[in-house]
């Protein structure tokens, strides 16, 4: 019987360790998978952020020098979908001061979130 | 019992790899983060400067031909005392820039932005013949300028220098 207990002994001391491991081992991972959620989300919220910047842009350097006042007074919006997200790109022509000077704005938004470019064009 | 130590270890081990690695890639996150702030940082100053450009060239277009001559001919005694006339490479840390003034009621962001407007010295009595876009008229003079704007808007900084010539 002695050394049969003994066995039993072991297994059970062995078993514990595992257990315990184990209980470390998956509090730590949900620690790494809690902080790799946190990180998927920055990146995606800078990658959107960094779309919206791009298309913003890309939009505002496409309107023609000469045909601001096609945009001018009204405001003109256009949805571009890229990745599954819905960018609406707005863009506003106003005259400044003189009639040759108009600021041109265009704002992003998708998801709640906007970003806007601004600036002067000369026509 | 010699054992027992072996698991915990293997498994503090496993979780320190683990942990770096996470850690990495969270580093990476706030990098991709930051960039993708200072992106429009960056894009707000450079808009600021173009539209400082702006003004600058639309207080050009608007001088009137004495003006401008005054400008030329006695450079002490200028009414334009943002156009600065010695050289064709002036020290530009010595140069009264010129606040933009016009575009902040539009524009509020952008009161960092200054320009300066560099009259260009040729030889030939500051006057350019058969250059460009029809200013080879008989009788007509075209001055041509360096403008420069710099703003340090939106926490970032940018620069834009561009060529002017007018006709008059």
């Amino acid at each position: 019987m002695k050394p049969l207990l003994k066995i039993l002994d072991q297994k059970g001391v062995s078993l514990l360790e595992i257990m315990v491991g184990i209980l470390i081992l998956s509090t730590g991972i949900l620690g790494v998978a809690g902080l790799q959620t946190r990180a998927l989300y920055g990146i995606k919220w800078a990658q959107h952020r960094s779309t919206a910047i791009f298309l913003g842009q890309s939009e505002l350097e496409a309107i023609p020098f000469d045909d601001l006042d096609n945009h001018h007074g009204s405001s003109n919006e256009k949805e571009i979908d890229l990745d599954n997200i819905k960018y609406v790109v707005k863009i506003n022509v106003d005259p400044l001061g003189t009639a040759s000077q108009k600021t041109v704005e265009v704002s992003v938004s998708w998801l709640n979130k906007l970003i806007t470019i601004e600036t002067i064009r000369f026509q | 019992m010699k054992e027992s130590g072996n698991t915990i270890v293997l498994v503090l081990m496993v979780l320190a790899i683990m942990t770096l690695i996470s850690i990495t890639s969270f580093e990476q996150s706030t990098t991709e983060l930051f960039l993708a702030k200072n992106e429009l940082d960056r894009k707000t100053s450079f808009y600021c400067a173009e539209a400082a450009i702006v003004e600058a060239s639309n207080k050009l277009e608007s001088a009137t031909i004495t003006n401008l001559q005054q400008v030329i001919s006695n450079y002490s005694g200028r009414k334009l005392t943002w156009i600065y006339l010695e050289s064709k490479n002036p020290d530009l840390s010595s140069v009264t820039w010129e606040n933009v003034t016009d575009i902040l009621s539009k524009m509020p962001q952008c009161s960092n932005s200054k320009y300066i407007a560099i009259q260009k010295t040729y030889s030939d009595d500051h006057v350019l013949r058969n250059e460009s876009l029809d200013m080879n008229k008989s009788g007509d003079e075209v001055h041509e300028y360096r403008l420069i704007a710099r703003s340090t808007d939106g926490g970032s900084e940018s620069t834009i220098e561009i060529g002017y010539r007018r006709r008059f």
